[in-house]
């Protein structure tokens, strides 16, 4: 599969997402049985959610700017108590009916609306003949980019996933519908031959970045909200999960007043937001005389307890980060709750993670035989069996350690020697690893953290026969300058051994630092 | 002698049939699990290795109230495409895989899908570019199929399996197939 088409399929998600918000205005007034309309002169855009602890529900409260607008605010019939949520009831005619629209819009976008200059280049014109030769050949990696392997894949996974996840079905059932939309994406959805790193990064990627969206879209919808908050929680709810908004949509569950999921709202939920430079030296050859200077904004966000964690995503983090410079999207991190065991109950805990790590900081290449990148890049979905632990110290502050290994799916890292002509300038392939976290805690920051981890990867794509020993170790300093915001130092190397069957090996590190200040959005 | 051995394993037989169907329990318990195997090769890969026999072995875990983790071995060999003849060539795998089924139905008959993945020992012997080149390989195993499960009694069942495979093993020349299973199971009452 190449760029463009992955372009097509992320098009055709914002034109669903778009589709779906519009409609959702548009039946928000239809299902409900009154609507009021009344006019407000409130002129500020407010958006941070609102969090109450009474109910325990998130609100999110909009007003919309302005202009002397009108608000609509929906009377909601009475709670229905006997009410059996869509969701807690298996719906397999409605997600298959949602795969089959998930497959067709970027399917018939590319198709009949997108222009080729040549129509040969048309992978859209499938038909029994390309079917049958890609049953007959079998998967092969493909030669996509890093962005599109491991962002637009994993999203267009996630819309795949919550086909099921929204229809009633549990996370593991969920994450072979998000592997069965891939495998026939791939398989029939083109005339390439289908890619496996493809089924990788969308099916098991897609149920990564899915569960989470599915719990965010659920946290930011309220139920039991009426009037204008509930129009703006289902359009929030809309936005960060579009399937699931669409579900709620045909099922009439937007306009409907009932209970909440039990789990709706985490034990602990942290956002935080940091701004700051990093420097790194671009060439890796240890002379440090090529550094990039670049601005760096990062979000993160921590939801739930890993020590009590039990429900696949009960706990999870996710990052990302974006530079000022080329590549914009450079960080994009997270690590999600399968299974656990406490040892000691929240002291010790035996847990596995779903990982997906995506780093990019290739900020130049050149083709040709010599060194093709400055630069690195790695990607993964991985799993992480680990023993997590915490020894308190004081009466908030502990020390959190996590010591594991990863077990990589699908991992990525640049081959020196090697650029495909759609652009891609790295291997695949699967690997093994270790991993090591230390941290200094205290009730909402790490003061002090070391993280090293380390991998190995085998390529199985061409050029065959690689191997690559990575490593990822960093220092990170935290000073709370008030109890919501820091000021942070974050310090460290990335470094890489590659061996190639028939060019030289090569050796690369490259040192980074990072300065910036962070703090608190949202804090339950 | 004969005669008597036979009595007593018709005898337990009986024994646990009796007992076991005495229960009114799920079908869907934890199973071990024989099949013998026919698989037609596809693609580039066929032109040489037309098909292929084999037998698996497994272990079957349920989970309530769809679900099987099956986690199997055996051995598979590749037969030489008529007309094709290398001397000495052989190709046999030793597959290791993990997967499961998902079961429509929890009764008599059951319906399924089934999706497995794992590892597979390849074993080589070539002569295909003249000379004799033995090798042993370790390639990512993919698979996804149709079954049906009949349950005989509550501790013996039959299954047949349809499957589609892709192997992998060169980039051009991938171990794509359909494979048909035909098994027995033992079943472990709970």
């Amino acid at each position: 599969m190449n760029q463009t088409h992955a372009t097509a399929r992320a098009a055709g998600g914002l034109a669903l997402a778009l589709l779906l918000v519009l409609t959702s205005f548009v039946a928000s007034g239809q299902t409900v049985s009154s609507v009021v309309f009344k006019h407000s002169g409130r002129s500020v855009l407010s958006s941070p959610a609102q969090i109450s602890d009474g109910r325990r529900h998130v609100s999110t409260a909009l007003t919309l700017a302005g202009r002397s607008s009108s608000n609509v605010v929906l009377a909601l019939p009475p709670g229905e108590e006997d009410y059996v949520p869509w969701e807690a009831q298996k719906h397999f005619w409605v997600g298959a009916g949602e795969i089959a629209i998930l497959e067709f819009i970027p399917w018939a976008m590319a198709r009949w609306i997108r222009h080729w200059e040549d129509p040969a280049d048309n992978w859209a014109k499938v038909s029994s003949s390309t079917w049958w030769r890609n049953i007959s050949m079998g998967w092969e990696y493909d030669g996509d980019n890093f962005v599109t392997n491991n962002f637009s894949h994993p999203y267009h996974g996630a819309l795949f996933f919550n086909a099921g996840r929204a229809n009633g079905y549990d996370f593991w059932e969920s994450t072979a519908w998000s592997l069965t939309g891939s495998a026939l994406w791939e398989y029939f959805g083109e005339t390439f031959r289908p890619a496996f790193n493809d089924w990788i990064y969308t099916g098991v990627g897609g149920a990564n970045l899915g569960e989470m969206i599915y719990r965010l879209s659920t946290l930011v919808t309220d139920n039991r909200a009426s009037g204008s908050e509930r129009v703006w929680s289902e359009i929030f709810g809309t936005l960060i999960n579009p399937v699931r908004g669409f579900t709620r949509l045909v099922s009439g569950e937007m306009g409907r007043n009932f209970e909440n999921p039990a789990w709706r709202t985490p034990e602990d939920f942290l956002i935080t937001f940091d701004a700051g430079t990093r420097v790194m030296d671009k060439n890796g050859d240890k002379e440090f005389r090529d550094k990039e200077l670049e601005g760096l904004f990062a979000f993160d966000l921590y939801y739930g307890n890993a020590f009590k964690a039990r429900e696949p995503f009960s706990s999870f983090s996710l990052g990302m980060g974006i530079a000022s410079n080329e590549p914009h999207l450079t960080r994009l991190i997270s690590s999600g709750h399968l299974l656990g065991w406490d040892l000691e109950r929240n002291k010790h805990r035996l847990a596995v993670n779903l990982d997906f790590n995506y780093h990019n900081l290739i900020k130049d290449f050149r083709q040709g035989i010599d060194s093709t990148y400055r630069g690195y890049l790695f990607g993964e979905a991985s799993i992480h069996p680990h023993l997590l632990s915490r020894f308190r110290i004081g009466e908030q502050t502990s020390i959190v350690t996590s010591l594991g290994f990863s077990l990589a799916m699908m991992a990525a890292t640049p081959n020196d020697y090697y650029i495909d002509v759609e652009g891609r300038l790295y291997d695949f392939g699967p690997g093994i690893g270790s991993n090591l976290f230390v941290a200094l805690r205290g009730e909402k920051w790490d003061y002090v953290a070391l993280r090293y981890r380390g991998g190995w990867l085998w390529t199985q794509t061409e050029p065959s026969d690689s191997k690559h020993h990575i490593h990822v170790l960093g220092l990170l300093l935290q000073y709370p300058l008030t109890s919501f915001f820091v000021f942070g130092v974050d310090a460290g190397v990335y470094w890489r051994e590659s061996s190639y069957e028939n060019f030289p090996d090569v050796y690369r590190d490259h040192p980074f630092v990072r300065v910036f200040f962070k703090t608190a959005v949202i804090d339950l | 002698m004969k005669r008597s051995f036979g009595l007593a394993a018709v005898a337990v037989l009986c024994g646990c049939l009796v007992s076991a169907s005495a229960q009114e329990e799920s079908f869907l318990n934890n199973r071990i699990m024989v099949d013998v195997l026919y698989k037609r090769n596809l693609g580039n890969f066929s032109s040489v290795w037309s098909n292929a026999l084999g037998a698996y072995v497994g272990y079957g875990i349920a989970f309530p109230e769809h679900n099987l983790l099956v986690v199997r071995t055996g051995v598979v060999s590749n037969s030489l495409r008529d007309g094709v003849s290398y001397e000495g060539a052989s190709s046999t795998l030793i597959p290791v895989h993990i997967g499961g089924r998902y079961y429509f139905a929890n009764a008599t008959w059951m319906p399924y899908v089934s999706f497995m993945n794992g590892l597979n020992l390849v074993f080589e012997n070539t002569n295909l570019e003249g000379d004799q080149k033995s090798r042993t390989l370790v390639k990512y195993a993919w698979e996804v199929g149709v079954g049906l499960t009949v349950n005989l009694s509550r501790v013996i069942a039959l299954d047949a399996r349809a499957n589609y495979q892709s192997y992998f093993y060169q980039t051009d020349a991938m171990m794509t197939g359909f494979e048909y299973t035909l098994g027995l199971a033992w079943i472990f009452p709970v």
